[in-house]
């Protein structure tokens, strides 16, 4: 059986309309926010202009001591991170290739588990 | 007083599944320290770890919590005033469960954590090099985790409701400041974790700070409307 996959639902069909039944179409998480970097220039999209730019501040931040421990733990990257404090949370996922990064920005908390379920979609 | 009970029930955090080692420490003192690597790695990430408080603190943000998940591990921080419980995991591990018992065993030490150094302090071991075996029974660990959660509650959407009601009679910043005051003032660590009925006591007394009579009524009856929709 083939993996379920959850896309954009204004990704293009296929010619015949069809779809498989292991892909499922979903609205974008409009408080998404993504951080991609390309040939040395950042840049950040989604999510209202302060979330973004604390979003953006706390990748560079938690960015700066993951390398330190990567090194010090004898491993290679930063996949998950997560840090909540008394006004809300930040969620912080990588992308695949390496400078690129998603998350949300929330108010609210949510479990460790509901934020790592959400960032896999 | 003495930090063992602080250290035993640090130690028992260990016997949760997916554990790999565990951290009890504030500022550059080590109250207990079991890793799955040498002591002088384990010394530099508490260093970082701390560093990367610091600076938290430097731009008056209470951090509470921080998960950072590697390709090889999981690391989590629970933090409590200067207090940090930091744990090593594997995949295996209920990270939520964790961060819950540590924040009760937190929350239970706080006294005796609140009056200890920061400073740098030698570890208990004896003078012949023989480190001091802390041994913790699964009751230990019952205890701590019976009253761990894993969930946490609506605060976030309470808040914003009370900021809501609030900012009919006062400017955004003025209002948060207030509920952070009535925060500090009860004593609450953490409202996420209180139960239902403490979340709206909560709410409730930040509005009684409200001088006026009338406008208090108005607001507490507001308040009561705008958190009818939310799912406790």
């Amino acid at each position: 059986m083939e993996p379920t996959r959850i896309i954009p639902i204004s990704s293009a069909r296929t010619a015949s309309g069809a779809q498989p039944s292991n892909i499922v179409r979903m609205e974008p998480d409009p408080g998404l926010i993504k951080m991609e970097s390309a040939q040395g220039r950042e840049s950040v999209s989604g999510g209202d202009s302060e979330s973004a730019q604390r979003f953006a501040g706390e990748v560079k931040y938690v960015g700066y001591y993951a390398d330190k421990l990567v090194e010090t733990l004898g491993m290679r990257r930063l996949e998950i991170a997560i840090v909540e404090d008394r006004e809300g949370q930040t969620s912080i996922s990588a992308g695949q290739q390496a400078g690129n990064w998603h998350g949300v920005v929330s108010s609210n908390r949510r479990s460790i588990r509901q934020v790592r379920e959400s960032l896999a979609r | 007083m003495s930090l063992n009970s602080a250290i035993t029930a640090a130690a028992s955090l260990q016997r949760l599944d997916g554990v790999a080692g565990v951290m009890l420490f504030k500022g550059r003192h080590t109250i207990h320290r079991q890793m799955p690597f040498s002591d002088t790695r384990a010394e530099e990430l508490r260093e970082i770890i701390s560093q990367m408080l610091d600076g938290y603190r430097q731009v008056r943000r209470k951090i509470r919590q921080i998960y950072l998940e590697f390709d090889g591990g999981v690391l989590l921080a629970v933090v409590q005033d200067e207090s940090v419980m930091l744990f090593f995991l594997t995949s295996r591990a209920d990270a939520d469960l964790a961060a819950s018992a540590a924040s009760v065993m937190l929350n239970d030490h706080a006294g005796i954590l609140n009056t200890t150094s920061s400073d740098a302090q030698p570890l208990s071991r004896h003078a012949d090099g023989i480190e001091e075996l802390v041994v913790t029974s699964p009751r230990a660990l019952s205890q701590i985790t019976e009253k761990a959660e894993p969930t946490v509650n609506q605060w976030g959407a309470v808040r914003k409701c009370v900021e809501g009601v609030l900012g009919k009679v006062m400017g955004r910043a003025q209002a948060s400041n207030l509920i952070e005051r009535t925060i500090e003032e009860a004593g609450i660590s953490d409202p996420y974790r209180l139960t239902v009925t403490d979340v709206r006591k909560l709410a409730a007394s930040v509005i009684e700070h409200v001088p006026n009579t009338s406008k208090r009524r108005q607001l507490l009856v507001e308040l009561d409307v705008a958190m009818e929709h939310l799912k406790f």
